[in-house]
Order: structure tokens, then C-alpha cells, then sequence
């Protein structure tokens, strides 16, 4: 299992790296937006990706939207773990075909049941 | 603030008068041109008020220093900075080095715990046949070193993890210093938002004097407001106000409206 985790924030990517290691999950890269992000994801060979909403560059509802519009992309499941909050733009993030959403401030626990719920989703 | 007792504009309108009833016009616009002046010089005035308002709230940031007795280095960085952004660049800089160093001391920590953890397991297994006498005299006497290094071991580690808890306990002491700092910038924004205010106020009572209607300056500024709040989906990042109906309040809210679209 390769996750590619992307946030601008240094640190939200250490935290969410330490709290996927504390879940089993040790392969894991980072990149701090979406135009480092997409080549990553279209060379690397990753089986989940976990982004933010708001970076500079490309945001990750861009990035959402490149990788379902990318033929070998289109299935990957995206978590986003975000402080957007807004209705609207939950809305948005589900129709663009995001697999999960967590708002930030988030626990240890929230991210481990999304993640397991995507999980059984796409084993489904 | 402009008062009607203004003497300059007072003088201005006796001219103004005196010339219109003389008949002569060119005098007339000159005398309206003073009373022009009059307006451009209270409303400079303000501005320079403002200006000045400002420049002092910056030059007075300071933060208290004696309160930064950890690292003296950033006593010497604060005395540098001149300017709120910066003070703010130093709320981030802070908390992204507090961030680092708690995860520093959690990574090297989880290992320890986890080889204490394993190590006990191991040991508890031999402990085990020990009570269900299954132990060989070989096997016991390696239990026996065994226990006795888990204990040093134990206690070493131990001791080490206590260390690493103290370093994030101190790493903390960044909520003080940066509180500070962002209470000087909130009272800096606060007397600009007022300055701005009372601005807006004297260039709308200054409205006789202008050709144009300036009364509803302030009305105008409201219904801009209004507009932005409508048009604007930008991201907000962290939303603070908890009464809003447009944002999802925890998880939990998140979840529903999820499941409410078929997630």
C-alpha cells in the first residue's frame, strides 16, 4: 500500500505520516501541492491519495478533479483532510468524486475510520 | 473633525458672499476654491492623524522579553523585526518549530516504548513456562540474566522516555510568547479599523462641500460588504463562528451531509 500525502503544511504531512505509520501504513511520500503532487501520482504507482483543499499552486480540488479526469487515475481513492468546511464545498469535493472527507482539527480515530471505510468500499 | 466654527471657512464664506453680491465672479470662484482648500486640508489632516496613529502602533509592537527566557536568540530576532507581517511570520516560524520538535521527541519515542513493549512479551512467555515449571536449568539461567538486563534496560529507557516528555512540556511554551504577539497585532488592526471608521465618517460630513453626494459612503461600504459576503467562495480555511448555518461544525456534520448524497 503507497499513499502520497499532500499538504503545504510540513508538519499536517509529519502528523498524518506518523498517524498512517501507527496504522500499518509505512510506504508513504509527500508532496506540498497538486503540480508536485500529479506527476508523482502518474509515475508513482500509488494506491491512495490523502490531500488538502487549500495549497498555493494547485488546491487540492483541482488536484481531485486532474486525477478523475486522468484515464489511469480515475480509480484512485482520494481522501481529503481539510479545514474547508463549508457545505458548498463538501458538496463540490463529493461530486468532483472524492472517496472521503475529514475536516481539521481531526483525531487519530477519524482518520483511521475513513480510511478504513474507503478501504471496504473499494474492496466491495 | 470639522466644525462649524471653523474660522478659515468662515472667513471663506464672508468672501464668497461679499464677492457674489459685488458681482464679481472671478473673485467669487476664488473664494469657493479656499473654501475647497479648507475641506482638501481636514480631510489631509485626518489622513496624516491616520498615518501617524499607525506608524506609532507599529514602532510600539513590542513584545515583552523578559518572558523569552528559553532561547537567546529569539530575543535577538524579535528586536529585529519591524513590522506585524513580520511579527506574524514569527508566530509561524514558532509554532512550525514547537510542531517539529513534539514530533521529533514522539518518533524517537514510540520505538522505545515499543521495544520495552516487545521485550516484556518475550519475556513473559519464558516467565510463563517458569510458573508452569517447564523451564529447563539452561533456559532458567538465561531468564535469569535475561530479567535482569529487561530491569536495566527498563530503567534506562524509562528515564529516557521522561526526558523526551519534558522537551514536549517545554516545546509548549510557545503558546505564551506568540499569544502575546497576536494580541499586539489584533489591537493594531482594531485602531486601524477605527481610524478607517472615523474617516469614512468626517469625509461623509464633509459631503456640502463636494459636488458629489457623499452620504451614502457608508451605506455604500455595508452594501459592498454584503456583496462580497454573497459572491464570495473562496477558501476561508479554519471558520471560526459557530452560529454559521453554510459550514459543517465537526465531523459528525460532515459525515451526514455525505450520507445525505449517498456516500
Amino acid at each position: 500500500m503507497k499513499i502520497l500525502i499532500v499538504d503545504d503544511f510540513s508538519t499536517m504531512r509529519r502528523i498524518i505520516k506518523n498517524l498512517l505509520r501507527d496504522l500499518g501504513f509505512t510506504n508513504t511520500e509527500e508532496a506540498d501541492d497538486g503540480n508536485t503532487a500529479l506527476p508523482l501520482l502518474q509515475s508513482g504507482k500509488f494506491d491512495f491519495l490523502i490531500t488538502d483543499w487549500n495549497m498555493p499552486g494547485m488546491t487540492g480540488i483541482e488536484l481531485l478533479k486532474a486525477v478523475r479526469s486522468d484515464d489511469k487515475l480515475v480509480k484512485l481513492p482520494i481522501l481529503m483532510v481539510t479545514a474547508e468546511a463549508k457545505r458548498d464545498q463538501i458538496v463540490e469535493a463529493a461530486q468532483a468524486g472524492v472517496n472521503g472527507y475529514v475536516v481539521k482539527p481531526f483525531t487519530a480515530a477519524a482518520l483511521k475510520d475513513k480510511i478504513e471505510k474507503i478501504f471496504e468500499r473499494v474492496e466491495a | 473633525m470639522l466644525t462649524d466654527s471653523d474660522p478659515n471657512l468662515a472667513e471663506c464664506a464672508k468672501t464668497l458672499l461679499i464677492k457674489l453680491e459685488e458681482g464679481d465672479s472671478m473673485g467669487a470662484m476664488e473664494a469657493l476654491e479656499a473654501v475647497n482648500r479648507v475641506k482638501d486640508k481636514v480631510l489631509f489632516n485626518e489622513v496624516g492623524k491616520l498615518t501617524r496613529t499607525l506608524h506609532d502602533a507599529l514602532i510600539n509592537l513590542d513584545v515583552d522579553f523578559d518572558k523569552i527566557n528559553h532561547e537567546k536568540n529569539s530575543s535577538d530576532q524579535i528586536l529585529r523585526m519591524s513590522d506585524a507581517s513580520d511579527r506574524l511570520q514569527f508566530v509561524i516560524t514558532t509554532t512550525e518549530k514547537a510542531a517539529n520538535k513534539t514530533m521529533d521527541m514522539v518518533e524517537q519515542t514510540i520505538p522505545i516504548s515499543e521495544e520495552i513493549g516487545e521485550t516484556a512479551k518475550k519475556l513473559k512467555t519464558e516467565w510463563q513456562k517458569l510458573i508452569n515449571r517447564e523451564l529447563s536449568a539452561g533456559e532458567f539461567r538465561s531468564l535469569y540474566s535475561d530479567i535482569d538486563s529487561f530491569l536495566d534496560f527498563t530503567s534506562t529507557k524509562a528515564e529516557h522516555i521522561g526526558m523526551n516528555l519534558n522537551t514536549i512540556l517545554l516545546a509548549q511554551d510557545f503558546q505564551d510568547i506568540t499569544g502575546q504577539v497576536i494580541k499586539k497585532v489584533m489591537t493594531i488592526v482594531h485602531e486601524v479599523e477605527t481610524s478607517l471608521v472615523d474617516l469614512v465618517k468626517m469625509s461623509s460630513s464633509l459631503r456640502f462641500f463636494a459636488d458629489v453626494d457623499e452620504s451614502s459612503i457608508g451605506k455604500k461600504i455595508e452594501e459592498q460588504a454584503d456583496e462580497d459576503k454573497s459572491i464570495n467562495n473562496e477558501l476561508e480555511g479554519p471558520i471560526i463562528d459557530k452560529s454559521r448555518e453554510d459550514v459543517a461544525q465537526n465531523q459528525d456534520e460532515v459525515d451526514d451531509l455525505l450520507s445525505s448524497l449517498g456516500f
